[in-house]
């Protein structure tokens, strides 16, 4: 996270040549490794422990981790889309929107050609309101909070409307949905661990082994890795992607530089309007995609279908302080938190569990090594929630029926305990006049 | 020698301006409206006068009237948090939690109406502003931004609503899915002696007033409104004059999510009697409409709901005729972003008027100057930055 803290203090060569990012700082070195790998085994260590307190079979079981995957993707798509618009400068509150215009023009594409063509159209409709957006934020510069309220409400209404015109026209399908889509794009299993290419399936040997430890190594490990759809294996492989274009090549310099001080931009001949139109619409197509995943899923578009995602991905491009990485953790922990949700009450009580443990662990932490000056401010917060909810996990029965709102709860209380930690694009929000002709 | 000039430029211009905003902004939307039903193989044109037509019965602008009110007490929350610089975008989750509080008090409080109705209101402001207080402290404290608090509060408090509803306040058993019904004595009366034959206007339009006007002295005319204004304007400058920021961004919060709470109420009050799955819940987009139609004013604001409500119910007649009844949501959503377009084109516009004004005066008085033979020649393109 704290690759984000200063892009700009990088020398820039000033004779003309394309700005270049220096590497020196953001080699992959073997400790980050090593530190991801440690965390990964505790976190691990965690889930089993949990499993047991809470005798939550659920928590480790390979159909929860296999929908957890599946409720990931779309979320960690569009909070990239808008991490694509916001690290430029121009805030996407209008992420729902086009996720919205990405279901229709999926549904009508899918119905028309097929599934890779559903994923086109999902691109397609998110272009549609990305270019709306960019001329009326960039060209225009209307206040860009209010142009993305305005999207997310029109695209609503708008799918609505053309759902009747159109596909209530078409055979199977009504003003809510779309005809369904014949067939779906492949889906893939690791070979040897997950059975793909006909080789055994070890996970699930290991998890219907019940032997402890192992089981449960199985059940994360095959849902993770089995019958994944290629269309998430693409949404996925999106996000390295984006963060080596962000931290690793001219174009990501000129992006962030757009955000964060669009002057300098300028003064070194960079174009932010160039910059801020080409982000806008990578990140609109971006979040198409998302909903032309959803509807791949649903297999056909149905009104309403994307449920408050965009809003969600908001939420996880905050959460994740608006670097790539912190984005894929915020929008795992919200499709695990969701996948736990849809199950049994007792998994969702390991859950519990799970954040109390972490929460306390990170309150603690900080008051002992924290920033002198505000251990007490940092740590406490985290610590008290993290007691209130080993006390939860210990006393209070969870009744079913507030598992719905679990992801956004979980998100809330990360986000009370990241908080302090934020960093926006300095830039974001602020409106750029193109320089004015030459007379 | 020019001051006899500069007095009457600025007036009529001003009005221009005013109702210019609005006007293009609905036009614009009309327009834009006309294109998709066009697109759809409708007649646009058979499609609007129907529309008129209907809308403009006694009836329907009752009707139209009834439902401005909560559209126009969202807009005014809105707009108190806007004031602020602050994006109240959950107005949603507060009139929820409130209308659910408010229908529970108002059939189980033993008191007359008279005690009992201004206790249910408050007790809806209390709900409201105490779940937009969470977002405040929040952002003040962990320096979480309030919108995304705000739409993660929304989805919670659709949750504990349905928690509440199904598992402690719902009456009765069987199909049974809302609060006890309230009796006459919990109601909102009816505004004796206006309204039709068939329809009544309901006595929230003087809440909506009192909050129209509690929003203008407030805003405008007190202390206070001016240091919130200065705090949206300028944290540092208002933060070196005294003034506690922080504490500003609570009580905006606090007063938006208090007018927040009543938006729901006169659904419950006046129309379905019980908190049930009847309740709108899509005021929240469209009280922003109005905020952003009406620009913050206190009668704009007021202008705008009554048009919004007037085109969502005259659409209702459309379904009749055949046509689409979505044409009134399209309309309603390009609206909310037409005013904004509407608004920066009259603005810019007027920039222009001003700058050629402003100009040929120069010219003008130049000339003047050189006839004259003054000897200090004002520079003539001193304004020709743009």
């Amino acid at each position: 996270m704290t690759l984000g803290s200063n892009p700009l203090t990088t020398p820039t060569p000033s004779d003309g040549a394309p700005a270049r990012a220096s590497v020196a700082r953001l080699r992959p070195s073997s400790r980050r490794v090593r530190a991801a790998l440690r965390w990964t085994l505790l976190g691990l260590g965690l889930l089993i422990l949990a499993r047991y307190l809470a005798d939550a079979p659920g928590i480790t079981a390979s159909s929860t981790w296999g929908s957890a995957l599946r409720l990931t993707v779309p979320i960690a798509l569009v909070a990239m889309g808008g991490l694509f618009s916001e690290r430029s400068g121009v805030i996407n509150v209008g992420l729902e929107g086009m996720m919205i215009g990405g279901t229709w023009t999926a549904g009508l594409f899918g119905t028309l050609a097929g599934p890779w063509a559903a994923l086109l159209g999902g691109v397609v409709g998110g272009l549609c309101f990305g270019v709306l957006m960019a001329v009326l934020c960039i060209e225009m510069g209307i206040n860009q909070l209010i142009v993305g309220v305005s999207i997310n409400v029109i695209a609503a209404a708008v799918a609505r409307f053309m759902a009747d015109i159109v596909f209530s026209e078409m055979d199977g399908g009504t003003i809510a949905r779309s005809p369904r889509i014949g067939g779906d794009v492949p889906h893939l299993s690791l070979p040897v661990v997950s059975g793909g290419l006909g080789t055994p399936d070890v996970s699930r040997m290991m998890e219907s082994s019940e032997l402890p430890v192992v089981a449960q190594l199985g059940g994360v490990l095959g849902g993770l890795t089995r019958d994944v759809s290629l269309a998430a294996v693409l949404g996925l492989l999106v996000i390295p992607l984006l963060a080596w274009v962000l931290w690793k090549t001219p174009f990501g310099l000129r992006w962030r530089s757009a955000g964060e001080e669009p002057a300098a931009l300028q003064a070194l001949g960079g174009s932010v309007h160039r910059t801020r139109w080409i982000a806008v619409l990578v990140g609109s197509g971006l979040a198409g995609f998302a909903g032309g995943y959803l509807t791949l899923i649903s297999q056909g578009y149905i009104e309403n279908q994307t449920a408050g995602r965009g809003f969600i991905g908001l939420a996880t491009l905050i959460f994740g302080n608006w670097t790539p990485s912190g984005v894929f953790f915020g929008a795992s922990l919200f499709g695990i938190s969701d996948a736990v949700g849809i199950g049994r009450p007792e998994t969702l009580r390991a859950l519990v569990f799970v954040l109390a443990v972490v929460f306390a662990a990170v309150g603690v932490r900080r008051l002992l090594r924290g920033t002198p000056g505000r251990r007490l401010r940092d740590g406490v917060p985290s610590l008290v929630l993290g007691v209130v909810l080993l006390a939860v996990f210990a006393f209070v029965p969870l009744p079913a029926a507030v598992s719905s709102a679990t992801p956004y709860v979980v998100t809330l209380a990360v986000l009370v305990v990241a908080g302090t930690r934020m960093r926006p694009p300095a830039a974001l929000g602020r409106l750029v006049p193109r320089r004015t002709r030459r007379s | 020698m020019t001051r006899r000039r500069t007095l009457p430029v600025g007036l009529p211009r001003r009005v221009a301006v005013t109702v210019g905003g609005p006007l293009v902004s609905v036009l614009l939307a009309l327009g834009v409206t006309a294109l998709f039903l066009t697109a759809g193989g409708y007649s646009a044109a058979s499609a609007f006068s129907v529309m008129w037509a209907y809308g403009v019965q006694p009836n329907s602008l009752v009707s139209s009237l009834n439902d401005a009110v909560p559209l126009y007490l969202a807009a005014v929350a809105g707009a108190f948090a806007v004031r602020m610089g602050l994006f109240n975008i959950g107005v949603d989750g507060q009139y929820r939690m409130a209308a659910l509080a408010g229908a529970v008090a108002a059939a189980s409080l033993p008191f007359p109406l008279a005690v009992r109705l201004p206790l249910t209101l408050l007790i809806a402001c209390a709900v409201g502003a105490g779940w937009a207080l969470i977002p405040a402290l929040l952002k003040i404290h962990r320096g979480v931004n309030e919108v995304i608090t705000s739409i993660l509060l929304n989805a919670i408090a659709t949750t504990i609503v349905a928690v509440l509803l199904s598992g402690v306040f719902r009456s009765g058993g069987g199909q049974n899915t809302g609060t006890a019904m309230i009796d006459d004595g919990g109601l909102m009366p009816a505004l004796p002696g206006v309204g039709t034959g068939q329809g009544s206007v309901s006595s929230f339009v003087v809440v909506a007033l009192l909050a129209g006007i509690v929003y203008y002295l407030v805003i405008e005319r007190s202390v206070f409104g001016y240091s919130l204004r200065v705090a949206a304007r300028s944290p540092e400058a208002a933060e070196s004059a005294g003034i506690r920021v922080d504490r500003k961004i609570v009580q905006a919060m606090l007063i938006s999510g208090a007018v927040a709470g009543l938006v729901g109420l006169p659904h419950i009050l006046s129309v379905a009697g019980r908190f049930d799955g009847t309740l709108p819940t899509d005021l929240m987009f469209t009280g922003l409409a109005a905020t952003l139609l009406g620009r913050q004013h206190p009668i704009g604001m007021a202008l705008g709901a009554f048009v919004l409500a007037f085109v969502e119910r005259s659409a209702q007649v459309l379904g009749l005729v055949q046509l689409p009844t979505e044409v009134g949501q399209v309309f309603l959503a390009v609206v909310l972003l037409s005013s904004a377009v509407g608004y920066w084109l009259t603005e810019r516009a007027d920039a222009r008027i001003a700058l050629t004004l402003a100009l040929r005066r120069r010219l003008r008085a130049a000339r003047d100057a050189v006839a004259s033979g003054a000897s200090s020649t004002p520079t003539p393109t001193e304004g020709t930055s743009r």
